[in-house]
């Protein structure tokens, strides 16, 4: 049979992590960061996806072709984020706007 | 009931795996677009987090984090029994991988239940935009639009929810129908991506709407 092949136990070892993540989201919603709430949810979101895609998803074990097509959807994301928002950062730069 | 011998390999094919790498590829083609979808909410919802942070952050102190940690948990478990099922139908154990996707998809209803509570309680405390919103909140303009995205994106979200779980279900009776073998599972293999992905969606709402801005 040609599909690659994630083991059970990889897919276990995954879910106990993404359980563990999970738990740590909580928690940092209690303990008083401030400003840091957002990129630190986020920054652990990140993680999550990404042991979501490399295992459950087998981008890990996929031949390149998938590898380039997720990499490309997150390019393009990245643009579009990084140019909307950095639109409305640098408003008011300049005096008269 | 196609026959899986004929779907095994069809005409346009050179080999079954040039076939399953197809589809694959297909399916990832189809996240692509659907990253960018739910991307321009994130990215609008970004802009106005950032010039009215701190009504955003009364928005996100209203959201209940035990349901929303609770969903996280199921959708997260829901991802493993379909990384299963995926597994046991590449194995061709046809109850198990039934079994599985049943369980999916059940794990999906649960996810769907608890959000739909949550929705009724947000109706219950008036901040639900359109129907009834009432704040006495200074900031009860940018606190109806976080609510406003809250139910969007979330909305979008629980819709991409109900049309994963029609699929896992229909596949679920395939699987038990014994439409699928160790040779030709791509059916099962494709909604397991979109399934995932969905939980992705997922991960990401959870952290943006009910984290930011919790205080203790």
């Amino acid at each position: 049979m040609s599909a690659p092949i994630v083991t059970p136990k990889t897919y276990i070892l995954t879910y106990a992590a993404l359980l563990v993540l999970t738990i740590l989201t909580v928690l940092i919603g209690e303990v008083p960061l401030g400003r840091a709430h957002m990129p630190v949810a986020i920054a652990i979101a990140i993680a999550k996806a990404t042991l979501i895609a490399c295992f459950f998803m087998h981008v890990l074990v996929e031949e390149r072709l998938i590898k380039i097509m997720l990499a490309a959807g997150i390019l393009w994301l990245v643009i579009m984020m990084s140019l909307t928002i950095g639109d409305f950062l640098t408003r008011r730069l300049l005096p008269g706007q | 009931m196609p026959d899986p011998l004929q779907l095994m390999l069809r005409e346009q094919f050179g080999t079954p795996e040039q076939q399953r790498e197809t589809s694959t590829a297909g399916m990832w083609i189809f996240l692509a677009t659907e990253v960018l979808f739910f991307g321009g909410l994130f990215t609008c919802f970004t802009v106005y987090r950032m010039l009215y942070t701190h009504a955003f952050n009364e928005g996100s102190s209203e959201m209940d984090l035990v349901l929303g940690a609770i969903n996280t948990a199921v959708l997260i478990t829901s991802s493993l029994t379909m990384a299963l099922s995926v597994y046991s139908a590449s194995m061709g154990r046809n109850v198990r991988t039934y079994l599985l996707l049943l369980a999916t998809a059940f794990l999906g209803l649960c996810f769907l239940g608890i959000k739909f509570t949550e929705y009724y309680r947000h109706y219950l405390a008036h901040r639900v935009p359109g129907i009834s919103f009432l704040s006495t909140s200074p900031d009860a303009g940018p606190l109806q639009l976080f609510f406003c995205f809250y139910f969007a994106m979330t909305g979008l979200h629980a819709l991409h929810m109900i049309i994963g779980i029609g699929i896992v279900s229909v596949f679920a009776v395939r699987a038990a129908l014994g439409s699928f073998n160790a040779e030709y599972f791509t059916p099962v293999e494709t909604i397991g991506l979109y399934w995932h992905f969905v939980d992705v969606v997922w991960v990401f709402l959870f952290a943006i709407f009910y984290i930011a801005g919790i205080h203790k």
